[in-house]
């Protein structure tokens, strides 16, 4: 599909739709409706056709500028055109409020998935000890 | 309600790496990046992008191999560092005393506090405007074998990972467990087959 159309959205999870995100990787769409099956809501994008998920606070919203064969798998090198955000995960200042947005992470050594731990330091906070 | 924000490559959390190179003499030198990636299983490639200004980027491209060393929350604060300095004017293995050991494949050495280790070979460079993609192919994989279980396979716990924030800047541990891999399809099998 992204090779004919030339375009996607990566659509960025929480912890809260994690079994929704799991099982979208477990089954495939030439068989099931993803959507029907775990309720994630399609939005209209502003800049592609492809949707954004509602449930997801970050969408990327990319058109296709590469296509890079890589053994086993393609690399679909996206620029990125919108980024759309879920006004839920904004603070008073319009930015976004990262303890918000509950992310989660893949660990492909042990197949698990993770949430975020303790802050651990800023960008540059080594060169003041 | 949603509103639209000015693109950028702001995937979260993304994972921090310690990539190692050599000039030509052999002499090593070691640069933190947030832009690191998986791109193929069989057989293993992954990526690393790098500004064309930094000192690892003329390494990388002369020599055309790189090592991707995995840091733990053990060494942060080192790992911070190697990426706010050029290897062109401080020697970061002195300041930080990260040890190096010699690699298997590739001249580029392991970083000993690192578990694992990635030996890499060029295979492309995609340039991308700030940034270029170096398309590696894992060459080897070389690890700690204090992060292994008893039965020979590792350890996740053993291994302490840190993530990066390119939202806020920040690092961050990993929290708990949150499933494995297909948990989802007993849920969903069931509405299924009605």
């Amino acid at each position: 599909l992204i090779r004919k159309a030339g375009e996607f959205v990566v659509n960025i999870p929480t912890a809260n739709i994690l079994e929704e995100t799991d099982y979208c990787g477990t089954v495939s769409g030439r068989k099931a409706d993803k959507f029907k099956d775990t309720k994630l809501t399609p939005l209209k994008a502003t800049r592609v056709k492809p949707p954004i998920i509602r449930q997801c606070p970050v969408g990327i919203e990319c058109k296709v500028k590469n296509v890079i064969n890589i053994g086993s798998h393609d690399l679909f090198i996206g620029e990125v055109v919108n980024i759309s955000v879920d006004d839920d995960v904004l603070d008073q200042s319009g930015n976004i409020d990262f303890k918000k947005l509950k992310p989660v992470t893949w660990n492909p050594l042990t197949r698990d998935y993770y949430s975020l731990g303790e802050k651990l330091g800023s960008f540059g906070f080594s060169k003041k000890k | 309600m949603r509103r639209n924000l000015k693109p950028g490559s702001i995937i979260y959390p993304t994972p921090v790496v310690l990539a190692t190179s050599t000039d030509d003499s052999g002499k090593p030198n070691v640069c933190t990046l947030a832009a690191s990636g998986i791109l193929s299983g069989n057989p293993p490639h992954v990526s690393i992008s790098i500004r064309p200004s930094r000192y690892s980027h003329a390494l990388i491209t002369k020599t055309r191999e790189y090592v991707i060393n995995i840091p733990t929350a053990d060494i942060v604060k080192e790992t911070d560092y190697c990426g706010i300095v050029s290897g062109r004017v401080v020697d970061k293995f002195k300041v930080t005393k990260l040890n190096l050991i010699e690699a298997k494949i590739v001249q580029p050495p392991i970083i000993e506090q690192c578990p694992v280790s990635l030996e890499c070979k060029v295979k492309d460079i995609i340039k991308l405007g700030s940034h270029d993609v170096f398309v590696g192919e894992v060459v080897n994989l070389n690890v700690q074998e204090s992060i292994s279980d008893k039965y020979g396979n590792i350890d996740y716990k053993k291994l302490k990972p840190i993530t990066w924030n390119p939202i806020t800047e920040e690092y961050h541990s990993l929290g708990e467990r949150l499933g494995k891999e297909g948990y989802s399809k007993k849920i969903y099998e069931a509405p299924r087959r009605q």
